[in-house]
């Protein structure tokens, strides 16, 4: 009974966990690369030492009490130079507006009016979410810079919200990467489907087939990347392989017990990730 | 993973795949499995695999059968390696199968751990499981089966990452049988959001004593 009303109020879409609902990952990157030129989604202009906010898996359904509350502190702290928000944006039906409005700039609360960027995650798809997605919230692959005077950071947006790069995407940011990485100091990978199962937190909230993620791991420690922020598991995780850090946010939503997000602080040497209950509130 | 294979007790087979991965592209694989029997009700079951995207499996099954009334039941344990991209992928696992009228069952839980000579990682938890149905009637000839699994051989996955098979069985002579079968494994089910990841089909020729 409880199933049949959480199916009936547009929240749980049992077809998407079995069958595909929305455009494939392919479809997606393709229009993606169409939105923005070469992929790029702008540049951030920062001090060499800079900070930014980061949320994962807010499923705003009704309310959105702790994503109001992460909204305030990012756009009212001065350090701030942007923010993410990195998938499960949504957890009911076509429900992009209530996300970004959540998120929007409020000049009689907000001091700071500056980018969020946005990850898609598996609950952004279903229902055929990607049509809202894509023309509300925007691509699900891009990346984009953060300049400082004498040099910049790469930050690179993954579509894993089916659990797989797909060939066009994996294709794409191999070679982008393999010719890029030289021009960059740090390269931060951005990401919903988190790369490794190290707890049980949701028994099958699942990851990327097993061998493409050894070929990602493998890549990825090849290309010195700096750090990987996923989502998706709810749990936070956090651990070096192949000298790169793998971070999972755990989630923002107002059923979490425990919700957090992350304050990230970047300088030349090092990534300093400093964890904010939102619980305590 | 329970083959159903009409009663012979030992067997050698060389098996070929060639399929598509939507992250590594077209690919080819060969194997050599066997199963041997000991003592009647011991048996034990391996092979290796290469396949193109730069992998090679290994893996063991010894099992211990027992006869029912209502069926056979296998207890059955698991040695599992891989290597690809740099990747070494150990399991070991227990589980057991049961074969009941057309239908085999099988499930076992089993550890990994993986990574490269700097790294290590464990998985929390993982099962593995197979459900096979005969399809059509078992016969002199030939049979034709529908199965779900999660360790299709030579791919061990986690449990939420399933392979569907359809797979056909020829045995022209008591002592020969050829294999053909088609297979889909999609990537994100159960709890991301489904897409394609990869199609394949396999045949192998088997010789069995």
């Amino acid at each position: 009974m409880a199933f049949a009303a959480f199916y009936s109020c547009n929240r749980a879409d049992v077809k998407g966990m079995f069958v595909p609902v929305s455009e494939g990952v392919d479809k997606r990157f393709e229009q993606s690369a169409a939105m923005n030129e070469d992929l790029k989604n702008g540049v951030v202009e920062a001090q060499e030492e800079y900070m930014f906010y980061v949320a994962t898996d807010p499923h705003i359904h009704k309310t959105h009490k702790n994503l109001d509350i992460f909204n305030d502190e990012f756009r009212n702290d001065a350090e701030a130079s942007f923010g993410v928000v990195l998938g499960d944006c949504i957890d009911s039906k076509n429900n992009f507006p209530t996300y970004l409005e959540a998120l929007g700039f409020n000049s009689e609360r907000h001091s700071y009016d500056r980018d969020i960027f946005h990850i898609l995650g598996n609950h952004d798809l279903f229902f055929n979410g990607w049509v809202g997605f894509k023309e509300q919230v925007g691509p699900s692959v891009y990346w984009f810079e953060v300049a400082f005077p004498g040099g910049k950071d790469i930050f690179i947006s993954l579509d894993t919200a089916t659990g797989t790069l797909g060939n066009k995407q994996n294709k794409w940011f191999r070679s982008f990467l393999e010719e890029n990485r030289k021009n960059y100091r740090h390269c931060i990978i951005l990401t919903h489907t988190n790369f490794f199962y190290t707890d049980n937190s949701q028994v099958t909230s699942g990851n990327m087939p097993i061998e493409e993620s050894f070929a990602l791991i493998d890549f990825l420690g090849k290309q010195d990347v700096s750090l990987v922020l996923q989502g998706h598991d709810h749990y936070r995780e956090d651990l070096t392989y192949d000298n790169v850090r793998y971070t999972v946010l755990g989630a923002i939503n107002d059923h979490m017990a425990d919700p957090e997000y992350l304050k990230v602080y970047v300088n030349q040497d090092d990534i300093r990730l400093d964890w904010r209950s939102i619980s305590s509130r | 993973m329970p083959t159903l294979l009409k009663a012979q007790e030992n067997d050698i087979k060389v098996g070929l795949r060639a399929g598509h991965n939507a992250v590594f592209g077209g690919f080819t694989a060969a194997s050599l499995e066997t199963t041997q029997t000991f003592c009647k009700d011991f048996s034990l079951s391996g092979g290796v695999q290469y396949n193109s995207i730069g992998k090679t499996a290994l893996e063991a099954r010894p099992g211990y059968k027992m006869d029912f009334d209502w069926g056979k039941l296998t207890a059955e344990m698991l040695a599992f390696y891989s290597n690809l991209s740099n990747t070494d992928n150990f399991a070991a696992g227990a589980g057991a199968r049961a074969e009941i009228g057309r239908t085999s069952m099988q499930l076992g839980y089993y550890y990994r751990i993986y990574g490269n000579d700097d790294n290590k990682l464990t998985e929390p938890f993982n099962l593995y499981y197979s459900l096979r149905v005969r399809l059509l009637q078992n016969n002199e000839d030939w049979d034709l089966d529908l199965i779900l699994t999660n360790n299709e051989i030579f791919e061990l996955e986690r449990h939420y990452q399933p392979t569907y098979l359809a797979e056909c069985f020829y045995y022209p002579t008591d002592n020969l049988g050829l294999t053909l079968g088609v297979g889909y494994k999609p990537s994100g089910t159960f709890h991301i959001a489904a897409g394609y990841y990869q199609t394949f089909i396999k045949t192998s020729v088997c010789y069995r004593w």
